[in-house]
């Protein structure tokens, strides 16, 4: 099953730290959105593959907006 | 002679009621997974504990004889139950009766429980699944009555209005809740609603017919959007979920107004001090920190299992609200969230805030405060959402709060937002880890100097000149030598800080508790 992950916050991205195709743990830091001056990480809540980031460090986000896209294989 | 005959037909008519909608209503209800309005009453109270009011309201149905053939019972069902020992009222509509749209009996009793809580000044808990009025209207043989109430008849609005001044009210949405029983669902402290319900001002087919939207009841008002609205407070995983944290709710206050919270004992040692506080907020200010954990952490516990039951998490989530103890007394907690926005306040958050101020002082609950706030939640959407006027809202809330208030300044405290965590005669805690001041400094020093900065030979090293010599003024020791906070303290003290001071508190209250009046707010 695809999951599409959102950011809970508008931001800009500030630092992406996964790649696509990494194998993702729950729990675990996707990207990291600078929001309000602080360093926000946007967090998987289940175990998958990551196939799709949908954002570059520097893009702007809206709030709820899809960031990257997780192959869950349920 | 005895009254055999009658004593009979009332426990025939006792059983026609315990059928509800009829056997084949209640296996459907059941096959969409939903308990019935009796099994839910019985899944939240003390076993046998139901005492039920106007079992006996309904139609009857009788043949040519005057023999009674069937009773279709009032689709409400009312009474007195225990939980945990103490007497609640507990009513809900009766789904597997026309959807839970009101007969007359029933609408009689719906509207009598709100009346039932006032008169016994007991907490009130509904548990709805049902419509509202019918353009029909509920009477279906109107031809011989006058039409609507009589003018000089009390609001059914009015009793509703009264009771959350006066006692605890909890809610639950089981399945679809539209129109007056979702009025009356949100007129309450504590609303909860279970992933399959739905709480609708109008159904799909009006809004379809009025908008042209074309929306299922889930996309109009499932929890997804009604967590997050704010309408209902907090997500329920099953029905019994529910229940259970309607329970958990109702552990917290007193049965009425007129009362102060019962005290339990408590065997979480109140001089615990947690090595963890010590290190949870990052040096970086650009770092986010667990808040909830800071709250686990100082609040009792039992058996590893935190006192802390949080209310409303998905809506204004830059703002922690829920109860909990402290030493066996029952408080109100806010708090930041730092992992929204840097906590700012939104316009939500504020109205969560000035919500939830307004339900401790109405039951006596001290508030417990840890600060984190940046202030306002700044730029074009929160100007747009009226965030000043429902942040200056918030504030004259807590400033107009008469319950024992502790602040413990945990990290931030900028702006005219931060005055919305300090009531008033509050007492005030510092952690080393706390900054204040009109701005936070990395916004701050850009304007306030920008013509000084503009004129330097390095600006962006007279800007980091600025920053380092402004942080300083913002660091929390001035503040404890000019005692504009009454201790600045280890982390790790906060438990028995607090405490200690909750005792003194809560024994400095004098006469009897009053419910809460407050003014026009801005």
């Amino acid at each position: 099953m695809r999951l599409h992950l959102k950011s809970h916050v508008a931001g800009q991205v500030w630092k992406l730290v996964t790649q696509v195709g990494d194998e993702i743990l729950a729990d675990q830091v996707i990207l990291i959105v600078e929001c309000m001056k602080m360093e926000i990480p946007i967090v998987s809540n289940t175990s998958g593959k990551l196939v799709e980031l949908r954002v570059s460090e520097k893009d702007l986000l809206v709030e709820n907006q899809t960031v990257a896209i997780l192959e869950t294989g349920q | 002679m005895t009254w055999e005959s009658d004593i009979n037909q009332i426990n025939h008519r006792r059983e026609l009621a315990k059928k509800q909608g009829g056997h084949v209503a209640v296996k459907k209800h059941h096959q969409k997974g939903r308990l019935t309005i009796r099994e839910r009453i019985n899944g939240l109270i003390d076993e046998n504990s139901f005492s039920e009011l106007g079992e006996g309201a309904g139609v009857p149905e009788y043949d040519s004889a005057g023999k009674l053939l069937d009773f279709q019972p009032a689709n409400f069902v009312l009474g007195f139950g225990k939980v945990n020992g103490r007497k609640v009222i507990v009513g809900g509509e009766d789904f597997t009766l026309k959807g839970g749209s009101p007969n007359p009996a029933g609408l009689r009793k719906s509207i009598y429980a709100e009346q039932l809580a006032l008169q016994y000044k007991l907490p009130l808990v509904r548990l709805h699944e049902g419509g509202g009025g019918a353009v029909g209207g509920t009477n279906q043989e109107k031809k011989h009555r006058p039409v609507g109430d009589p003018v000089f008849a009390t609001s059914r609005f009015f009793p509703l209005a009264q009771t959350l001044g006066h006692v605890p009210v909890a809610t639950a949405a089981l399945g679809p809740v539209a129109g007056l029983p979702a009025a009356r669902l949100v007129a309450s402290h504590f609303s909860v609603m279970t992933k399959n319900a739905a709480v609708l001002i109008a159904g799909p087919q009006v809004v379809k017919r009025a908008l042209g939207y074309d929306l299922t009841k889930d996309e109009l008002g499932g929890p997804q959007i009604h967590l997050r609205s704010g309408a209902i407070d907090n997500l329920a995983a099953t029905e019994q979920d529910a229940f259970n944290q309607i329970v958990t709710f109702l552990s917290y206050v007193p049965d009425n107004a007129w009362q102060r919270p019962s005290h339990v004992a408590c065997s979480d040692p109140v001089d615990r001090c947690e090595d963890m506080l010590k290190s949870i907020v990052p040096e970086s200010s650009r770092q986010p920190f667990n808040m909830r954990r800071i709250i686990e952490l100082v609040l009792d516990k039992s058996s590893d299992v935190s006192s802390f039951f949080e209310i409303g998490r998905q809506y204004g989530p830059s703002l922690i609200t829920g109860l909990a103890r402290l030493n066996g007394h029952s408080v109100g907690v806010i708090a930041n969230d730092c992992m929204f926005y840097a906590g700012a306040m939104t316009a939500s958050a504020a109205q969560k805030l000035r919500r939830f101020v307004d339900f401790c002082n109405s039951f006596h609950l001290p508030v417990l405060s840890f600060v984190d706030e940046p202030g306002f939640m700044i730029g074009p959407d929160s100007e747009s959402a009226g965030t000043i006027r429902h942040g200056t809202e918030a504030i004259s809330a807590v400033m107009q709060s008469r319950v024992p208030w502790a602040s413990v300044q945990v990290h931030k405290a900028f702006g005219v937002a931060a005055q919305a965590h300090f009531g008033p005669n509050g007492f005030v805690l510092s952690w080393p880890s706390a900054a204040s001041g009109a701005l936070p400094i990395e916004g701050g020093v850009a304007v306030a100097f920008a013509r000084e900065i503009a004129a330097a030979e390095d600006p962006s090293e007279r800007q980091r000149e600025l920053e380092a010599m402004l942080a300083a003024s913002q660091s929390p020791f001035p503040r404890a030598e000019g005692f504009s906070v009454h201790e600045i303290i280890d982390p790790r003290e906060t438990r028995p800080r607090l405490a200690q001071w909750l005792d003194l508190a809560v024994n400095s209250q004098v006469g009897p508790p009053q419910p809460f009046l407050t003014t026009m707010r801005p």
